[in-house]
């Protein structure tokens, strides 16, 4: 296999170390800082905003503030939550599991709207391929939010079919209303991504379509769907495989607004939360630990290609 | 000039009207009409009234200056830093190149969207600083293919011919590589358009981008947003006028490309 994976995680760490002293230098060089919140509260007085600060160590210069953070990060001390005083590891690790269902529903969503859609805009003729290509290319230029709001309006408020908002109706616990609640927010999430990918997919089957050995597979006498499922498909799967790794990640940045519209008590809705308290410690932790998943899935790709496509193992 | 296509069309009629928006639209975007508060669509109020009785078609086309503005001006910045980054990767390869790629990379891995509500809600920015933010967060695509065509070129022939005559720096940059990357740049900073109009309009829709009074589709969909169930038109027309707009400067975007496909 090409670069050894030692080599590849060497090179993305200090990836990882840029993006967080960017990412802590915006949230301390602006003005006003952690504590601006205080600043037009008249119940906190100056004093106690002073003793505020050098409790909270913002007394200190922002590089030495910076390797006080850091050292907590790497070590599982992530700080404490500026709205409510919890640790903020806890408030993350709490809403971690309705985030990844979330982004676990609209990978299998994305993935069973791309295949049918490239599949038949690659190959299909007259007008089922151009609405397949329409369908992909509108996906892309919908503006996410907005088509959360079109699904509610349409299948919860006007249909009244399913739920508007929330993870589970208070006081049940059932499966099934459990998938009903998943249904609008995983498709929201997974239509960009679905129009992306089959683009993608698209002109990979259309490449591959062309290549000598699906001839030769019609040639021996397989049928058309043969051909197609086992001689284009397959192959033509390989490159989008690794775009899907690569925005798996963007997916879980998008749960910010999907989480939003659907009230969905995840990732997404704790950075809002936090955005608006302006809770720096949180917010500071949820960055990272989107900067770091988009980090570790470009490595994933990278090192999972090799494993499923022969080809390029040298 | 090429033929413009129907997205070229759409695109050209929704920035004269956005233009002309002052002398074409029914109303005064601010006017209050209290009598016809929370009006359906009808033919004195095509796109109906909002809950203060704001003609919707008025606010939507003196929205799309707003929206339009941020989108064009944040590519202009995303493409001049893009184009500064990927022009100095590109020529002085080397040390500078990979330090640059790395960072490029870097800013590529933090989520846009994210570090773009970050900012936005500690800073609440003017219109100006927004396109500013907004263009801040994106460069690096145009960074990426500014570099690459540099590196392609840089080894060709009429530039060696350049270096060997004694031409400066400055003027092989500008003179010979810029006109060989200028097909790609152009589709960088199309799709960029397109994509500054969207986060404009997911920050105005966060409500920490484009602030009332001023409107812009994004901060419309924001009001709409809870009067969904009773007047949901004035959550539809917006995002519709959103969704028409990128999806035509995406089509131009991707006509470019075709185009310098060489």
């Amino acid at each position: 296999m090409g670069v050894p994976l030692t080599r590849r995680i060497a090179a993305t760490v200090p990836l990882l170390f840029v993006i967080s002293a960017v990412v802590f230098g915006l949230l301390h060089l602006v003005p006003g800082g952690p504590l601006a919140v205080y600043l037009s509260n008249p119940d906190v007085r100056p004093e106690d905003l002073e003793r505020l600060k050098r409790a909270l160590g913002l007394d200190q210069p922002v590089w030495r503030q910076y390797a006080q953070w850091l050292g907590g990060f790497l070590s599982g001390d992530w700080g404490f939550s500026y709205s409510d005083g919890r640790p903020v590891v806890d408030r993350v690790v709490e809403r971690l599991p309705a985030t990844l269902e979330l982004v676990a529903a609209s990978l299998v969503l994305a993935s069973l709207f791309t295949v049918p859609l490239g599949l038949v805009a690659g190959l299909a003729r007259g007008w089922p391929a151009r609405v397949a290509a329409l369908l992909s290319f509108a996906g892309l230029a919908l503006p996410v939010f907005w088509f959360g709001l079109v699904l509610q309006l349409v299948f919860s408020l006007g249909l009244g079919w399913l739920p508007s908002s929330g993870r589970n109706t208070p006081g049940l616990e059932g499966l099934a209303d459990r998938l009903a609640h998943l249904v609008l927010p995983a498709t929201m999430l997974a239509a960009v991504h679905a129009a992306a990918w089959s683009r993608y997919l698209r002109a990979a089957v259309i490449d591959t379509y062309a290549l000598p050995f699906v001839a030769a597979a019609r040639a021996r006498g397989a049928g058309e769907r043969v051909v197609i499922w086992q001689h284009v498909l397959r192959p033509a799967l390989l490159p989008v495989v690794t775009i899907v790794f690569l925005d798996t990640a963007l997916m879980v940045a998008g749960t910010v607004v999907t989480e939003s519209v659907f009230a969905w008590p995840g990732l997404g809705s704790l950075f809002t939360e936090a955005l608006a308290r302006r809770d720096y410690t949180v917010l500071m932790a949820l960055l990272m630990v989107a900067s770091t998943a988009v980090v570790v899935c470009n490595l994933i790709a990278d090192l999972v290609y090799p494993l499923i496509d022969p080809r390029v193992r040298t | 000039m090429k033929r413009l296509g129907v997205a070229g069309w759409v695109l050209l009629t929704l920035v004269a009207t956005a233009a002309v928006a002052p002398w074409i639209s029914p109303y005064a975007p601010d006017a209050l009409d209290l009598v016809n508060r929370r009006g359906v669509p009808s033919m004195a109020h095509w796109f109906g009234t909002d809950d203060l009785g704001r003609d919707l078609l008025s606010r939507i086309l003196f929205g799309a200056r707003v929206s339009l503005a941020v989108g064009l001006l944040s590519a202009l910045v995303a493409a001049g830093i893009g184009i500064g980054v990927g022009a100095t990767s590109g020529y002085l390869g080397g040390g500078v190149d990979a330090a640059l790629m790395r960072l490029t990379d870097a800013a590529l891995s933090v989520p846009r969207l994210l570090l773009l509500m970050v900012a936005s809600a500690v800073l609440s920015p003017s219109i100006p600083v927004l396109v500013v933010l907004v263009g801040l967060v994106g460069w690096m695509e145009t960074a990426r293919v500014t570099r690459a065509a540099f590196l392609a070129a840089r080894e060709r022939e009429f530039v060696l011919a350049a270096l060997a005559a004694g031409a400066s720096a400055a003027r092989i940059v500008s003179e010979h590589l810029l006109p060989v990357a200028a097909p790609a740049i152009a589709v960088a900073a199309t799709l960029a358009v397109g994509r500054g109009i969207l986060l404009e309009s997911a920050l105005s829709f966060f409500g920490i981008g484009v602030q009332p009074p001023a409107a812009s589709w994004g901060n419309m969909l924001y009001q709409a947003q809870s009067t969904m169930s009773t007047e949901p038109w004035l959550a539809l027309f917006p995002g519709l006028f959103i969704f028409v707009t990128v999806a035509a400067i995406n089509t131009v975007g991707d006509r470019f490309g075709e185009g310098t496909r060489i």
